[in-house]
């Protein structure tokens, strides 16, 4: 809250840029606004409002465990290349296999997944990641069926 | 050649931003026991970090840093020996 007060505070939150709010948290960590007349005007509590919600959605950041999960989001940077059809993964106790199905085997789709593949390695070291590009839906049957289906086009 | 990005500020205006190329240096990941038992690894892996036009109070640039959380969750032995059987 204190970020958030001393963001307002700063902003001062003039409705019609003439007229200061004041802004005090309250005991229980409730905010109580108050301008000179004592009233709080429509668009002053709307611009209130949208400078809250921009904060809460800064500052509470809920991360679902499966979305968020290492290997969803090795996935999600695979998706980024257009020719990418799936990515799956095979977990294990050492880390994650991850095969990467691509439509087609030109240049540019591969140089794109092994750029990936050097950026995933420089940031996660040593978690034991291994990849498998299949460039071409037919190489689909070479995955096990262990594997799970991270995303797919 | 520097990308330049727009970025909507928490006022509603939108700014121009150039995008600045990065190293991490350190990026290790927290570790959190929970009282059920399973470990989770937490880390916030930064994607992008752009410098904005505007600086704060003390003169320094303004950045804005783009990210992505990412977890993983480890049982406890005990847990993966009952789940495999």
């Amino acid at each position: 809250m204190g970020n958030l007060l001393s963001y307002m505070e700063t902003q001062s939150l003039l409705p019609d840029e003439t007229t200061p709010l004041s802004v005090e948290s309250g005991s229980e960590g409730e905010l109580h606004l108050a301008d000179s007349s004592g009233e709080v005007t429509e668009p002053t509590l709307s611009r209130v409002l949208s400078q809250i919600a921009f904060f809460s959605e800064v500052r509470i950041n809920a991360s679902y465990s499966t979305h968020a999960s290492l290997e969803g989001f090795v996935a999600r940077q695979y998706a980024q290349v257009a020719d990418t059809l799936a990515v799956y993964a095979d977990k294990s106790a050492d880390g994650a296999r991850i095969y990467i199905l691509l439509g087609n085997d030109d240049d540019a789709s591969l140089d794109s997944v092994f750029d990936i593949e050097r950026w995933i390695y420089s940031r996660f070291p040593g978690e034991g990641l291994d990849f498998c590009v299949l460039p071409g839906r037919e190489l689909e049957d070479q995955i096990p069926s262990s594997a799970v289906v991270m995303w797919k086009r | 050649m520097a990308r330049i990005v727009k970025l909507p500020t928490p006022d509603g205006k939108i700014i121009e931003g150039e995008e600045v190329d990065f190293k991490p240096t350190q990026e290790p990941w927290c570790v959190y026991q929970l009282e059920d038992g399973n470990t989770i690894r937490f880390k916030a892996v930064v994607t992008q970090i752009i410098r904005t036009e505007n600086r704060d109070a003390q003169g320094n640039p303004i950045y804005v840093v783009r990210s992505s959380n990412v977890l993983s969750i480890s049982p406890p032995e005990t847990f993966k020996h009952k789940e495999l059987q």
